[in-house]
């Protein structure tokens, strides 16, 4: 059951209702089952695998809790981080690491290879997983109790809105709230209902479009040098921000409805003035987590130069390696974290350049420059985000500047022509209008002072481009294949 | 009783579920304006409603309601084959038309229309049975097929709900707001179901040629299955309707242009194995075995009659119609008469079952505020008794 679909909106519809007709102490209970359906109408064998985890990481928590012996406290808190772990390596990496070491062991003439398994990957492990051992590891640092309630720690960590890409929630922000379900709240209803309307034009208008034109370039590479690439990946940079944040406005919105308020996943990161900046805006919960729980335990930026960029590096191939099981994500971690080691060695060069040439003058043209050369590093990286294999990463990277042709996808009728075509920018520049007004003023500031009826007219406006630009075709969302 | 009001209107729930119903019916509204303008400017002038339209005008003109060759097939018969050419004979193909959306219109037309077809003529090209014709479901005209289909049968096929489906019936607007700016589809008329094209393929460059072949080529094959599993059981079911109904069955190979069959021929396509298939698949339902008409190379080095790689233009299609009128001639089909009791069949419209809906609600509704009303009264007169 895919957010955007019809299915959901009755789904949701009806979940909210009951929710808020049933009494206060009886509301987790139906959140739990709701949870599970929702979970189950994906492949319901693969319920097995999330009780397993729920019920590892539950158990080893309390364990953790109720045992005074370090020693022990250490092995209960190693069986969970391990076990859950072992969970993910199976479903989501022993197929990459066995063809890579048959691969090696072709290389060097090794009589030995290593059989595949044929997994399907559950949805949302990644997310699940993470949440789990967030809760474990707050558990262990003693930062939060744990959750005796099985059945509150169950829909922890499968509530529905986030089970599938996120936010990672942490128990402290999240267990609490829903332990103590909120009475029916019409202005939290109206705001969570708004921030799903963005989510889905988010998603439907924007990001379903633009796909279009980078599917049609990125599925036929050998056809393009030049412009398209370039337009193609300028748009997939927009399409993953869209789908991405889409998604997670639904998540943020439709928990919004139900009283709980989930952490916040992007701060408009294409705004970003150094790729330092944009981590700190993308995929945000994602971030905090690695940096809570790998980052500041290797000793983050308090330890010696090269260590701290070793850390850096480590936590951005980590992530790299988490967003998916290929040499392309890991690539693009490492990317990422190369961009980061030389921001640091050579800030204090650039400042002196930027002062000498007088842009640190300017300081309007001065962060454009910044905004718009890390839009070009994040995009560069996009390529190997975006791209199927290593090869097709670096064709387009050796093609990306050659030829100026403007021959160009919109001729076939998926695309929707010149007027589709043209309609994709429009929506880019729409969407970085929002953006600047967020960055600026907020959305909710720049809002609040304007007549009933200009409100009343925006959101028309918006609901009805959804109805007629959105794409229904049941598209699912990007970050579900993580 | 005005504060009694003023009270309840300053009430934490009332005024804004006001608001809410307020701005649903606007955004309602709205819809449905749009939707309007969508189905009089867009839908009904486009080509699927336009010849759909003509047929219903030809039909009314026919008397008896019988034909002596219907064709059937997707853009390359619908472009290829004009019935000004074969006397008494309709051409009911249409482009992107895969054998699910054939096999549902020649059931409409048998016992829907009670249209007598002494002969049909089916398509089968290599891309016929294709899953490129098979997107973005099998069925993609729901408002179309539902004159003649179930919502039950449409979503079997689908796997859309009924909902879903009722939404994208009566509200085509849906998801398609960029057709209000597309520019319209040029196509120069439409005779007896045949769709006119006027370009001519001999006018552009070899590299163009090869442009245009290579992307028909990709758009049809690459990435799709050869034989959609679903499309050859409807091919197969298509054939078992006309031969219940005593219809004389052709297959036709329509004719390409020498550079798209270079294309093909270059790629790892097996038209033997297609071929094998499709007449094993077509004698598993017509034991007697049927008659192939095989145009594929007739017009190999004769560009000037095509409008792009694989599609006939106004000029092949008078020739290629000359040809198969006369082919069809020598086969000397004789006439069959028809089963009686198959014209006793009803189809069933999903507009019908929307209908008898609206019908049941109208009539119920008035009933079930009646009985809210008298509820409420008599729940009030309980709370206030009379002293």
């Amino acid at each position: 059951m895919l957010f955007n679909s019809l299915h959901f909106l009755i789904f949701f519809a009806l979940a909210a209702l009951v929710y808020f007709l049933l009494p206060l102490k009886h509301r987790w209970f139906w959140l739990l089952l709701v949870s599970v359906y929702f979970y189950a109408t994906f492949t319901p064998a693969y319920l097995i695998i999330l009780l397993v985890v729920i019920v590892l990481t539950y158990f080893t928590g309390l364990k953790i809790e109720q045992t005074e012996d370090k020693t022990l406290k250490k092995i209960y808190f190693f069986i969970s981080i391990i076990s859950a772990c072992a969970i993910l390596f199976t479903f989501k990496y022993y197929n990459f690491f066995a063809v890579n070491i048959n691969f090696l062991a072709s290389l060097l003439h090794w009589n030995y290879s290593v059989s595949l398994l044929s997994l399907l990957l559950p949805i949302g492990i990644s997310f699940y997983i993470f949440q789990s051992l967030a809760y474990v590891i707050e558990v262990y640092r003693g930062n939060y109790k744990a959750e005796k309630n099985f059945g509150i720690y169950s829909l922890y960590v499968m509530f529905f809105p986030q089970i599938l890409s996120g936010p990672i929630g942490r128990p402290s922000h999240l267990l609490p709230q829903l332990k103590q379900p909120q009475r029916f709240d019409f202005d939290g209803f109206f705001d969570g209902i708004k921030r799903m309307c963005w989510g889905f034009f988010k998603k439907l208008v924007i990001a379903d479009r633009l796909a279009m034109v980078v599917n049609m370039v990125y599925g036929n590479l050998q056809d393009y040098t030049g412009i398209p690439l370039i337009v193609a990946t300028v748009f997939f940079a927009f399409q993953l921000y869209c789908d991405f944040s889409g998604y997670t406005d639904i998540a943020i919105g439709a928990a919004k409805v139900l009283g709980v308020n989930l952490a916040e996943n992007f701060r408009q990161p294409y705004l970003s003035k150094s790729i330092r900046d944009f981590w700190k805006r993308w995929h945000i919960s994602l971030m905090d987590w690695f940096r809570d729980y790998i980052y500041l335990p290797l000793g983050g930026s308090r330890v010696k130069v090269s260590r701290w960029l070793l850390n850096i590096m480590a936590v951005f191939l980590i992530s790299g390696l988490w967003h998916g099981a290929n040499w392309t994500f890991i690539i693009w971690g490492g990317l990422n974290g190369i961009y980061i080691l030389f921001s640091v060695l050579t800030s204090k060069i650039r400042n002196k350049m930027c002062s000498k040439i007088g842009l640190a003058k300017h300081e309007k043209l001065h962060n454009f420059f910044k905004i718009a050369v890390t839009f070009a590093l994040i995009n560069i990286s996009w390529i190997f985000f975006r791209a199927d294999s290593l090869s097709d990463a670096v064709y387009i990277l050796m093609n990306i500047f050659s030829g100026w042709s403007l021959r160009f996808p919109v001729r076939h009728g998926g695309v929707g022509g010149w007027p589709g075509f043209l309609f994709s920018i429009f929506l880019i520049l729409f969407l970085m209008l929002v953006q600047v007004i967020q960055e600026t003023v907020g959305a909710s500031q720049f809002f609040s002072n304007k007549p009933a009826w200009i409100k009343g007219a925006v959101y028309i406006i918006i609901l009805l481009l959804i109805l007629l630009f959105g794409v229904f075709g049941s598209n699912p969302f990007i970050y579900f294949q993580f | 009783m005005a504060e009694k009001i003023s009270k309840l209107w300053q009430s934490s729930w009332l005024k804004p579920c006001c608001k809410a119903v307020l701005f649903i019916l606007i955004l309602f509204l709205l819809l449905y304006f749009f939707n309007y303008l969508y189905i009089k400017n867009i839908y009904e002038k486009g080509q699927s409603y336009q010849k759909e339209e003509m047929y219903s005008e030809y039909l009314k003109t026919l008397s008896p309601k019988q034909i002596d060759y219907a064709f059937f097939g997707d853009s390359h018969s619908a472009e290829g084959i004009n019935p000004d050419y074969i006397p008494n004979s309709y051409n009911f193909a249409f482009p992107a038309r895969n054998y699910v959306k054939t096999y549902y219109d020649l059931r409409k037309l048998l016992y829907r229309d009670n249209l007598n077809i002494n002969t049909a003529v089916f398509q089968i090209d290599l891309e016929s049975l294709s899953s490129s014709l098979a997107q973005p479901n099998h069925i993609s005209d729901t408002r179309m097929f539902l004159q003649f289909m179930s919502y039950n049968e449409i979503s079997k096929i689908t796997g859309e709900s009924v909902l879903f489906l009722w939404l994208k019936a009566n509200f085509p607007v849906i998801g398609n707001g960029m057709d209000f700016f597309k520019p319209k589809e040029p196509f120069e008329g439409i005779s007896l179901g045949w769709l006119k094209v006027v370009s001519d393929f001999s006018l552009v460059s070899d590299q163009v040629k090869f442009e245009r072949a290579m992307g028909t080529y990709r758009f049809y094959f690459e990435g799709q299955q050869i034989i959609d599993s679903l499309s050859f059981e409807y091919f197969l079911k298509t054939l078992k309707l006309a031969n219940d109904n005593n219809i004389n069955i052709i297959l036709i190979k329509t004719p390409v242009e020498k550079t798209y069959e270079e294309i093909i021929a270059a790629q790892n396509i097996s038209k033997e194995d297609y071929y094998n298939r499709v007449f094993n698949g077509a004698e598993s339902v017509l034991p007697e075995g049927v008659h192939v008409l095989d145009y594929y190379s007739l017009f190999f080095n004769n560009s000037e009659y095509f409008g792009d790689a694989d599609h006939p233009n106004y000029r092949g299609a008078e020739a290629l119609s000359k040809k198969i009128y006369n082919d069809i001639k020598n086969l000397n089909l004789s006439k069959k008469d028809k089963p009686s009791q198959l014209a006793l069949i009803r189809i069933s419209s999903g507009y019908e079952s929307q209908a008898q809906l609206r019908n049941f609600l109208f009539l119920s509704l008035p009933t079930l505020v009646a009985i809210s009303v008298l509820l409420l009264i008599l729940r009030h007169s309980r709370k206030n008794p009379k002293r």
